[in-house]
C-alpha cells in the first residue's frame, strides 16, 4: 500500500487499507474521517469534491476540514477550516466548527452571522474549557445555485479562488481569524456571482506553505494552476489532484495537513 | 487619623499629582474584562479610554489577508487608546483583552475634559504616548533583527510585569499569532526557555520560575521599553 493512500482521507476513501502504524495515528485517522463524513459529490447545480492529506512529519493529522452541506431551502454551505495546532484536540475542534456552522446556517443565519456566531462560540468555549484555547482560519460560504450567487466570509483564510474561463479571481479575506477577539465589527462578508463553468477552489495553508527541497513555498497561485490544468475533470478528482500536487512538490515531506474543496458550477443541473 | 489615598491600581494614574486625584474615583468605572473581549474597534468613534489595572490588553493590526498581529501590549503602565491624548476621536486600531483582569474605564468626554483643564494630566498622558511611540519603534527593530526566542522572552517578561505576577494564562498558538511567527517556532522557543529553567509551561499556563534567566534571554528591547515607560511616570510639576 502506498503512503499516499494512507495519508489521504478524501471523501469516499474511508475504506483505504490501514498500514501498520501507531494506534494513535490510526485513531486520529478515523477521527479525521469521521469529521469529513461520507462523500458528497452531486448537488443541484454543483459538482463537489473534497480531499484531505495528512502531514508526513510530526502530528500527521490535524484540524483541517472541508465541509459541504445542503439545506432544505435549496442553498448549500461550503466550509474550509484550519484549526490552530495539531492532533486530536485540533481535529475535535474542526468537528465543532463543522457542526456549529451547519447549525447556524440551517437556522437561517447568513454567512456573516454564522462566522460571527462561530467566533463567539470559540471564545466562550475557550473560557469554559480553560486552557483549551483555539483559533481558526475559516472560509464559509452559502451558495444559492438557483440564483447563482455565493455569499462568503473569509476569516483570515488566504487561498480561495473562483476560477472562471476568463481567469482566476481571488476571494480576499473579509476579517481576522476566528477565536481571537469578540469584535463583530471585525468581520465582513462579500457576495460574488457564479456563472456556468466557474470553479470554486479553496485550500488550507498546508498547501500554500508546502516547501520543496530548496525550501521555496508552493504559494496560492499553484492552486489556480492545478485547477486550470484539471478543468475538465470532476471536482472530486480535482480536489485530489490539488492535495497530491502539494505532496509531490514537497517531496513527500508535508509539514502540515491539507484540506481542499473544489466546487464546479453547473447551472443547467440547477434547473 | 489615617488618611488613605485613593489608588486606581493603574500606575500611570497613580503617578498623577495629588491635585489630579480629585474626583478620579468618580470618573473611573472598574470593568472586569474576559480574555478576548473587545475594547475598541478600528474605525469606530471612541467612547472611552481604558486604564488597565491587572488586565493586559493587546492592540492589533489586521491586514487585508486577515493576518492579525499585535502592535502593542498595554498594561498598568499605560492606557488604551493612546491616540485619545492626541485629539483623535476614532480608534485607529482594534484592542482586546489578552490576559483577563480589570481596567479603570473613563468616558472619552471625561478624559478630554481632563486633558483640557489639567496641565499635569495632559503632560502625563502625552509623555506616556511618547513611551508608547518609542516602544513601538523599538519593537519594529526587534521584529526584524532579533531571534524568535528573544522576542518570546521579551513578550513573556513584559506580560509578567503588566500582570504583576509570574504566572498567567497563555497558549503558544496565541503567542504565535501575536508575534506573527509560525506556532512551531514559538513552541521551539518555549521548549528552550523551559529547558534552561526560565519558565514552566503547562496546559496553557506560563510560570516564570527564574526571572533572571528569562531576562538574560530577552533582547535589549525589553529593557529599553521598560525604561521608557518608567521615565514617563516620573514627571515633576
Amino acid at each position: 500500500m502506498s503512503r499516499m493512500s494512507d495519508d489521504r482521507v478524501a471523501a469516499g476513501l474511508s475504506d483505504a487499507p490501514h498500514r501498520a502504524e501507531p494506534s494513535l495515528q490510526t485513531e486520529m485517522r478515523l477521527l479525521v474521517e469521521s469529521v469529513y463524513g461520507p462523500p458528497v459529490r452531486r448537488l443541484p447545480g454543483l459538482d463537489v469534491g473534497r480531499a484531505y492529506w495528512g502531514a508526513t512529519k510530526g502530528f500527521r493529522y490535524g484540524g483541517d476540514m472541508a465541509d459541504v452541506f445542503h439545506y432544505g431551502n435549496g442553498c448549500t454551505s461550503l466550509a474550509v477550516v484550519d484549526i490552530s495546532g495539531h492532533g486530536i484536540r485540533a481535529a475535535r475542534y474542526a468537528g465543532l466548527a463543522k457542526y456549529a456552522l451547519r447549525a447556524y446556517a440551517s437556522q437561517g443565519f447568513d454567512a456573516l452571522e454564522s462566522v460571527r456566531a462561530l467566533n463567539c462560540l470559540c471564545i466562550e468555549n475557550s473560557t469554559f474549557e480553560g486552557e483549551h484555547e483555539f483559533f481558526a482560519t475559516v472560509f464559509f460560504a452559502i451558495v444559492d445555485a438557483g440564483r447563482q450567487t455565493m455569499q462568503y466570509v473569509s476569516a483570515g483564510h488566504e487561498a480561495a479562488y473562483i476560477v472562471t474561463p476568463d481567469g482566476p479571481r481571488m476571494l480576499h479575506a473579509t476579517g481576522p481569524i476566528v477565536g481571537l477577539m469578540d469584535d463583530d465589527d471585525a468581520f465582513g462578508q462579500a457576495t460574488v456571482r457564479l456563472e456556468h463553468g466557474d470553479i470554486f477552489a479553496a485550500v488550507t495553508d498546508g498547501f500554500t506553505e508546502a516547501r520543496n527541497e530548496s525550501l521555496v513555498f508552493l504559494g496560492a497561485d499553484a492552486l489556480v494552476e492545478v485547477i486550470e490544468r484539471n478543468r475538465a475533470r470532476e471536482a472530486e478528482q480535482q480536489a485530489e489532484a490539488v492535495t497530491r500536487y502539494a505532496y509531490e512538490y514537497a517531496g513527500s515531506r508535508l509539514e502540515d495537513d491539507i484540506a481542499a474543496l473544489v466546487v464546479k458550477v453547473d447551472v443547467a443541473a440547477a434547473a | 487619623m489615617t488618611v488613605v489615598q485613593y489608588s486606581s491600581g493603574n500606575r500611570l494614574l497613580d503617578a498623577l499629582p495629588a491635585s489630579d486625584f480629585a474626583n478620579l474615583e468618580r470618573d473611573l468605572t472598574i470593568v472586569a474584562l474576559k480574555a478576548h473581549q473587545s475594547t475598541h474597534s478600528v474605525g469606530r468613534v471612541m467612547s472611552h479610554v481604558d486604564f488597565p489595572i491587572d488586565a493586559v490588553l493587546s492592540v492589533v493590526a489586521t491586514l487585508k489577508n486577515g493576518d492579525t498581529v499585535e502592535v502593542g501590549t498595554v498594561g498598568s503602565e499605560s492606557f488604551v487608546e493612546s491616540e485619545a491624548a492626541l485629539e483623535s476621536s476614532v480608534s485607529s486600531r482594534t484592542s482586546f483583552c489578552q490576559v483577563q483582569g480589570s481596567v479603570g474605564r473613563m468616558s472619552i468626554a471625561c478624559f478630554e475634559q481632563r486633558m483640557e483643564t489639567s496641565v499635569m494630566f495632559a503632560r502625563f498622558m502625552r509623555h506616556n504616548v511618547r513611551a508608547v511611540l518609542f516602544s513601538s519603534q523599538q519593537f519594529t527593530v526587534c521584529n526584524v533583527k532579533h531571534a524568535v526566542i528573544q522576542r518570546c522572552a521579551r513578550w513573556l517578561a513584559m506580560t509578567a510585569d503588566r500582570v504583576g505576577r509570574p504566572e498567567f494564562t497563555l497558549t503558544l498558538d496565541f503567542l504565535a499569532i501575536m508575534l506573527g511567527v509560525p506556532s512551531a517556532r514559538v513552541s521551539e522557543a518555549a521548549d528552550a526557555l523551559q529547558l534552561m529553567g526560565a519558565i514552566e509551561y503547562r496546559q496553557g499556563v506560563v510560570t516564570i520560575v527564574d526571572r533572571g534567566r528569562l531576562e538574560r534571554v530577552t533582547c535589549e528591547c525589553y529593557e529599553a521599553s521598560k525604561v521608557a515607560f518608567a521615565e514617563s511616570l516620573l514627571l515633576s510639576a
